[in-house]
């Protein structure tokens, strides 16, 4: 196409109406010239304008194919389409509500996911160029490969060819700081990574106000802008402001964008940035820069002309160079950086489980898909007679065809920005909810970055789907209607029906929708009956006020021993706490159990290693005989307490105080060759799982050793309130510690993720059974709608013949109603079934029990789903079966 | 009627029309042609054997004026009628050469097949 042809074909719709006027009067003059040679050859003038016009032949048609010389035609019949559809639309509201409610309902189900999916998946690192950013790990290391040591950083950036711009970050940590404005004693625990000088410049961040630090700041703070926005009000002037952090004053420089969150590793955003020159100020012990253990992530830029694979041929080279703290050899591996990455493989299981869910659920879109075909071909079944006598007066197939779809493509377009819309908010809401359930849950710990944003992936995601849906719906039955012999639809009138194996298989989907949504509610019922019991389930002891305290320490053996006496010591000194014990175990987080056999059968025991105060800051009643003394805590003393149910299964006759346990005996202690003596019984509790009693439980002895364990505190007053004051406590006793400790309350950490097993599978039950029972709907309407179409002769004359309105409307529904029975008989088997799994369940103990004891068969539950079930048929069936009531005979017989 | 009737008429072959067309304008270099003209040339030049369709003729005439090759200028007829006029441009002489050269191949090849040497 030349330049000239491209911009005249361009220009045509601003000159359309002279390009035609011209045509006109050119046609216009050869009728004319035509008509007088006519005449010349003698005949009249009436004869010779006839006969020109006859040779001629159809203007408009001539005209029609003249336009068509421009390329444009597609347009003015995608107009004429429109229009015409909007008219047809608007004589069936209710028709295009359902379909655009539909589609709607499936792509907002399909638009979110993807959102996740595009947060998660999809995400780059928010940095300029990012797809040349490379992450340099440890090689072949299944833990904590992403961090290095100092060295590491200052050889490649020295040395390496292959790579530029490395840049260095250690992981967020906890210390404590001062808020500009704020009095010297407000502390309160921030999070931040100290990074390379060249961090911001290297990756190519810019600064949302004031500027990132450089080589020469050796007292710089950058501040994220979520941390920024949350703590300081977003206020601008705190840009040279001074705050305290550690022991360090440090100057406010800056802002970080606002959707800067870092690097990942993890995903969070850190509150603050601080350059490496401030480390040593504000961890004195962390010696991170000069001694060889790993604390840091690199990130670089491939150099350009490089590859990844050249790179990881320098970085190899490089290994030999860079000694670990044991002096081996640090195989080096690079790998392209992305937001959400782990180093051990997850993130790709992550990426594959989650390609496998988006899948899934574009199986549902499917599903709403053809229940939306059946719709449209029960319309289109209508319109067959009209479609056919356009075809008959010589429209083009595929101009029929494409009116047809164009409806379904349109409701599609509305449908999916509603979706999208809803998508949106959904996500949002979403992505609050998951953000601040993991922060309470871990205190704080751990957190997550979700950059939820409508993008283009998003948009063009969704609107590829509603164009599938559109196309594919409205062209199945257009497609039909269009092949239709005009001379057979013609003759025989809408009475023409479908093949018989198109409608086996839509009943058959029919039925596998109605049999898996009452699954679904089912599901949803017993478990929603769990989440109920969930809310005010009594433990057994007094969880509301306790704290537990993890201090991942750095020293080992003795010295931690030691220390974590110390700790203890000192946090039993606060007012706000009335004990502190040490337990291997924090309740509700993780089991300790083990599966015996005895000779009344197998049994499963709980066992827990507590310090003496075990048992006064659980609140635990002992029933009978006394709770362990210091001594025999310190000594490893072999005496042990049982619960209730433990001592009624082995002495079921007498009091098991006093007794023993043989050597090796399945029920003793840590050390087998030991006997272990009862000397106290204590109630029966739930800390395994929220949902079910522990069961036969043993208590054993600990001191403040061990590689696993929790401090636990009883406090007086709500144990939220003692956080701060347990956090500073900790950190007298070691300055270093504040950055490895990590405080959440048991009902808002461990509880809380408890309850969640009972509330996630709820809602997510509860979710995908309504949008399956809606889809039914849908399903069962478009089928009735359908046969009401296709037989309204036949009902015409039924009702000629004097058949009352209930018999027609029987008459309608027993052809749909069959799919719906057996599927809600096999549905019934099924939700029977999974009762019965639910229950199987119960039996085995390292499991919890998803509906909190509320029973596994609940003819109730049973009961409600199949009525709601009737109640959604008999909704769906009310408009077609009133229509089918109010054939009129007459009408329905002439019209044939 | 009768005289329209006396030579037996064959339709445009296909494909030939353009190269008719523009055959025909570029032949009547010194006057340009209106439309009616071109057909009735091309009827006459063909000694009536080839009539054209006006239901093809003036979707080509747009065709072509959307690729270049021809343009068309409103001018009066000797009658004083105002009519579109057209005359080949540079584009169109090449098209129609290219045209002629390719339908000669195809004639020639045709009799090869229906003379065997």
């Amino acid at each position: 196409m030349t330049p000239r042809e491209l911009w005249l074909r361009l220009s045509y719709p601003f000159r359309r109406r002279r390009v035609e006027h011209e045509l006109r009067d050119e046609m216009a003059l050869h009728l004319e010239l035509r008509a007088a040679e006519l005449r010349q050859r003698g005949l009249t003038a009436s004869d010779a304008a006839t006969a020109a016009r006859r040779r001629f032949g159809n203007r408009s048609r001539i005209a029609d194919a003249s336009r068509d010389a421009w390329g444009w035609h597609w347009l003015d019949g995608t107009l004429q389409d429109l229009r015409y559809v909007a008219r047809q639309l608007r004589r069936t509201p209710g028709f295009a509500l359902v379909a655009c409610l539909t589609i709607a309902l499936g792509v907002a189900i399909n638009a979110t996911a993807f959102i996740f999916y595009d947060a998660i998946v999809l995400k780059p690192l928010p940095v300029r160029d990012a797809a040349n950013v490379i992450r340099v790990t440890q090689d072949r290391r299944a833990f904590a490969a992403e961090l290095l040591p100092f060295t590491a950083y200052e050889v490649l950036r020295r040395d390496a060819h292959t790579i530029q711009s490395v840049v260095t970050t250690t992981q967020p940590q906890t210390l404590a700081a001062v808020l500009p404005g704020h009095a010297t004693d407000d502390i309160r625990f921030v999070n931040a990574r100290f990074v390379s000088p060249d961090f911001a410049l290297g990756l190519g961040v810019p600064a949302a106000f004031g500027r990132w630090f450089d080589a020469t700041d050796d007292g710089a703070v950058v501040l994220d802008h979520g941390f920024w926005t949350r703590a300081l009000g977003a206020d601008p002037h705190v840009v040279g402001k001074r705050m305290r952090i550690g022991d360090a004053e440090l100057t406010i420089v800056g802002i970080a964008p606002p959707k800067f969150a870092g690097t990942g590793l993890p995903a969070v955003a850190p509150d603050l940035w601080l350059p490496l020159a401030t480390l040593a100020a504000t961890m004195p012990n962390a010696d991170w820069r000069h001694d060889s253990r790993p604390h840091w992530e690199l990130l670089a830029r491939v150099a350009p002309n490089a590859t990844l694979t050249q790179v990881g041929a320098e970085l190899t080279a490089f290994s030999r160079a860079l000694p670990d703290s044991v002096g081996k050899p640090i195989p080096l591996a690079a790998k392209h950086a992305t937001f959400f990455q782990t180093d051990s493989g997850e993130f790709e299981v992550l990426q594959q489980v989650s390609g496998a869910f988006m899948v899934a659920l574009a199986l549902i879109l499917a599903i709403a898909a053809v229940n939306l075909a059946n719709l449209f071909a029960a319309r289109n079944a209508a319109r067959e007679r009209e479609v056919t006598v356009r075809l008959a007066l010589g429209a083009r197939r595929s101009r029929v065809a494409r009116q047809l779809a164009s409806e379904s493509v349109l409701l599609a377009f509305i449908g999916g920005s509603l979706g999208v819309l809803a998508s949106h908010s959904i996500a949002v809401w979403l992505r609050d909810w998951l953000t601040t359930t993991m922060t309470s849950v871990t205190g704080g710990l751990a957190g997550i970055f979700l950059d939820i944003d409508v993008d283009w992936r998003v948009t063009a995601y969704a609107a590829l789907l509603s164009l599938a849906i559109g196309l594919g719906v409205g062209l199945w039955p257009a497609l039909r209607a269009a092949r239709g012999d005009v001379n057979t639809v013609l003759r025989q009138g809408s009475t023409a029906t479908g093949g018989a194996g198109l409608w086996g298989k839509r009943n058959l989907l029919l039925g596998i929708q109605v049999a898996s949504s009452l699954v679904l509610l089912t599901a949803a019922g017993m478990l929603l009956g769990g989440l109920r019991l969930a809310q005010e389930i009594d433990p057994g002891f007094d969880a509301d006020h306790m704290l537990v305290a993890y201090v991942d320490d750095d020293l080992i053996g003795a010295a931690r021993a030691v220390r974590r006496e110390a700790i203890a010591r000192r946090l039993a000194e606060l007012p706000e706490v009335r004990s502190v014990a040490w337990s291997a175990r924090v309740p509700f987080a993780g089991t300790h159990l083990r599966r015996v056999t005895t000779h009344n059968g197998s049994v499963t025991i709980s066992l827990d290693d507590v310090s003496a105060s075990y048992f006064d800051v659980m609140g635990m009643a002992i029933l009978r005989g006394r709770a362990f003394t210091r001594q025999e805590v310190e000594s490893n003393a072999p005496v042990m307490l049982v619960s209730e149910s433990l001592a009624r299964e082995r002495w079921p006759n007498g009091d098991a105080i006093g007794r023993s346990l043989p050597v090796n005996d399945v029920l003793t202690g840590p050390d087998t060759t030991k006997s272990y003596s009862v000397i106290g019984v204590v109630r029966d509790i739930r800390s395994n799982f929220l949902s079910r009693l522990n069961g036969a439980s043993a208590y054993y002895p600990r001191a403040f050793d061990g590689n696993f364990g929790a401090f636990l505190l009883r406090t007086r007053g709500t144990p939220a309130s003692a956080t701060n004051a347990v956090r500073v406590a900790i950190a007298g006793v070691s300055p270093l510690l504040n950055g490895r400790t990590h405080i959440v309350t048991l009902q808002a950490g461990p509880m809380a993720v408890q309850r969640l097993m009972a509330e996630a599978p709820a809602a997510l039950a509860l979710v995908l059974a309504l949008a399956g029972l809606v889809l039914a709907s849908v399903g069962v309407y478009g089928l009735i709608a359908q046969i009401v179409t296709r037989r309204t002769r036949e009902i015409g004359v039924h009702m000629a013949i004097g058949a009352r309105p209930m018999q027609v409307v029987a008459l309608v529904a027993r052809k749909t109603l069959r799919p719906v029975a057996w599927g809600a008989a096999a549905g019934a088997v099924g939700a029977v079934a999974l009762c019965f799994f639910l229950r199987s369940l119960i039996s085995v103990p390292d499991v919890p029990d998803l509906t909190f004891g509320a029973g596994a068969f609940n003819p109730l539950v049973l009961g409600g789903v199949l009525a709601t079930l009737l109640i959604a048929v008999v909704a769906a069936c009310v408009i077609p079966a009133h229509r089918a009531a109010h054939v009129d005979p007459t009408v329905a017989l002439r019209s044939e | 009627m009768s005289t329209l009737a006396a030579v037996e008429r064959e339709p445009i072959p296909p494909g030939t029309l353009d190269m008719l067309i523009l055959k025909t304008i570029s032949t009547a270099a010194a006057r340009e042609l209106h439309g009616f003209e071109i057909a009735d040339a091309i009827q006459r030049s063909s000694r009536d054997v080839l009539q054209v369709e006006e239901g093809s003729l003036y979707p080509a005439l747009q065709r072509m004026l959307v690729k270049g090759w021809i343009a068309g200028e409103w001018s009066k007829t000797p009658e004083n009628r105002r009519a579109r006029y057209y005359r080949l441009t540079a584009a169109g002489k090449r098209q129609l050469e290219r045209e002629i050269a390719s339908y000669q191949r195809v004639a020639r090849a045709i009799a090869f097949i229906l003379q065997p040497a």
